[in-house]
């Protein structure tokens, strides 16, 4: 009997052993993980750039599988394992993090509509966008709105802001309207002619405020190039990046006291060294701030989103769960994604700090002036997902 | 000889002052607020005014001494920026915030919409209450909340000032008395109250 009992219990601890092994010998759960590290690229906005740089820092950080450590230059036996999971030797449990340890990159930015082809050609992983989709030639994507921005509307040098409306914005861009007294109704703007600047038209930022007016911003006889882009001398003129006031402020052919344009309004109040002396205008009287774009009452208002290929990363009906690729650089692009989109409560602490991922993300928000997707918003986790027509 | 007296004496009499006024700057420095020295920031009403059911009050904030023609933020925040811990990002209310333009003197008046209940942000597990709210299960109870002002950029601790408020509900308002009222007070009854026992006690033993 005791020899019975004896067998018995190793049996039964053995089983355990194993039990135990096999749940660690590969990456848990259903998911994007494949115990393999994948580097993927982003590509597209200067308006996201900086967030989107801080979340794959935040991700690239998050805990994970135990690694293979052992690099041996020029043995193909391990060139191919190292920096990989240990398998099935694997202690670690914390699946909220980055299990696979991927990595994340940021290309500079070219803008958000040069970033969404980037992805449709394949030259990146997912891209950066501070638009929404179009209606056309971007289906099989998904864009997921992982925050809340709006555009400024801004004048600089002696200016001082006052109320714009729809209409006023509109006969600027369209050069119907001319003159500075024909919006503050002060004669002695009489001859202060307004100088509408316009932007990269690849970019999102573009695209919002063509989306706001109903035409081409840039398309005005009176719509203002840079002259002098890099103040070297004379060069072809170009429509300025965005979000950045600096070389519209430096160049000659701009008066400062009489320039307006529209940048994204986190950029306009975390960076005071891109929004020197800019001041933001109501508009319709409404007053730019955190609960009017939040609640949509400003006029301009916009998400901003992590793109996608549907295949590499799709809801899981409303959770915060994405499904999509099985491994490789499309299952990092879907662990990425719900890197961004998950709750709080399915965040892992960050080995750095002690904080939760979720509040390290907050920070990230903070410093570079946007909001989170507003509760009554949200379709996945703390996202709203928009797939492409 | 006595000449060269006076030069020593002179030297004393400026180290004596010298000594003064580094001791004057250090009572000055050490009553000196951590933050925001120069600014003032002011909420109106204080206690800010709620009915029964409402949510959301407007309270008008003052400020003076911030940095001339500065991009504002205004912000609601659950702690003081005295507080070594204070993270603007993660102890202050993302969609409450103001960002209205500076003026040229440094000061300025807002209309800022005061939360009454968990923090619009959601997930932030806080909340401004009155005292007699009952927080949901998983927000921390907030009765003295803070207005944050401060300009430039929201991370600026160098200009930030503040300006702590409570809510009241329908009109029930108990003026809280200051310590240096109360400590006096509890203390005169207690003597008061020492006084008759012993009083009494050496009368029954007569």
């Amino acid at each position: 009997m005791k020899l019975k009992a004896l067998a018995a219990a190793a049996v039964a601890a053995s089983t355990l052993v194993m039990g135990a092994g096999a749940a660690h010998a590969a990456s848990p759960e259903p998911s994007g993980w494949d115990d393999v590290l994948d580097n993927i690229k982003g590509g597209g906005s200067d308006t996201t750039y900086n967030l989107v740089q801080k979340i794959g820092i935040l991700y690239n950080q998050g805990t994970g599988c135990e690694q293979n450590t052992a690099f041996v230059a020029g043995n193909p036996a391990t060139a191919g394992t190292y920096g990989n999971c240990l398998v099935p030797v694997n202690n670690q449990t914390d699946t909220k993090g980055n299990w696979d340890h991927d990595g994340t990159f940021e290309e500079y930015p070219t803008g958000s509509s040069a970033g969404v082809k980037e992805l449709l050609a394949g030259t990146v992983d997912y891209a950066r966008s501070s638009r929404g989709p179009n209606a056309t030639g971007e289906t099989g994507t998904n864009f997921w709105a992982i925050g809340k921005d709006a555009l400024a509307i801004v004048t600089w040098g002696n200016r001082t802001a006052g109320n714009l409306t729809k209409a006023q914005l509109q006969g600027i861009y369209n050069c119907t309207i001319t003159t500075w007294d024909q919006i503050t109704g002060n004669p002695a703007d009489a001859n202060q002619t307004i100088e509408p600047v316009g932007m990269n038209a690849s970019s999102g930022t573009y695209a919002s405020f063509k989306s706001y007016l109903g035409f081409e911003p840039n398309a005005g006889a009176c719509v203002k190039k840079l002259d002098d882009p890099d103040g070297a001398g004379p060069q072809t003129a170009i429509f300025p990046l965005e979000n950045d006031l600096k070389p519209v402020i430096n160049a000659t052919n701009i008066n400062d006291n009489n320039a307006l344009t529209w940048m994204s309004w986190a950029n306009y109040r975390a960076y005071s060294f891109k929004r020197q002396t800019a001041v933001a205008w109501t508009v319709d009287s409404k007053t730019l701030s955190a609960s009017t774009v939040s609640n949509n009452t400003w006029p301009l208002t916009r998400f901003i989103y992590h793109v996608t290929k549907s295949a590499d990363a799709a809801p899981d009906g409303a959770t915060d769960n994405v499904l999509g690729g099985d491994g490789g650089k499309s299952g990092a692009v879907r662990e990425f994604t719900e890197f961004m989109c998950k709750v709080s409560t399915n965040h892992s602490v960050n080995e750095g700090s002690g904080l939760s991922n979720y509040d390290e993300l907050t920070k990230a928000y903070s410093d570079t002036g946007f909001l989170r997707v507003p509760s009554t918003e949200r379709t996945n986790g703390i996202c709203k997902l928009v797939p492409a027509p | 000889m006595p000449r060269s007296h006076a030069p020593v004496r002179k030297a004393g009499s400026a180290v004596r002052v010298i000594a003064l006024l580094a001791l004057l700057g250090v009572f000055a420095a050490s009553f000196a607020a951590p933050a925001g020295a120069l600014g003032t920031v002011t909420v109106n009403p204080n206690p800010v005014s709620f009915t029964t059911t409402q949510t959301e009050a407007t309270a008008t904030v003052n400020w003076s001494g911030q940095k001339p023609n500065q991009l504002m933020f205004i912000s609601i925040c659950k702690k003081t920026i005295a507080d070594p811990t204070f993270n603007a990002a993660l102890d202050c209310s993302a969609l409450s915030e103001l960002n209205p333009n500076g003026t040229a003197s440094g000061a300025g008046t807002a209309q800022l919409t005061v939360f009454r209940g968990e923090n619009p942000d959601g997930d932030s597990g806080w909340g401004c209450f009155a005292q007699g709210d009952t927080a949901p299960a998983g927000v921390t109870k907030v009765t003295t909340c803070f207005v944050r002002v401060t300009n430039g950029v929201i991370s600026n601790k160098d200009d930030a000032a503040e300006a702590p408020f409570t809510l009241s509900v329908g009109g029930d308002v108990v003026p809280e008395a200051p310590l240096g009222v109360l400590i006096p007070a509890v203390g005169a009854v207690m003597v008061a109250g020492a006084f008759f026992v012993l009083r009494r006690r050496s009368a029954l033993t007569v």
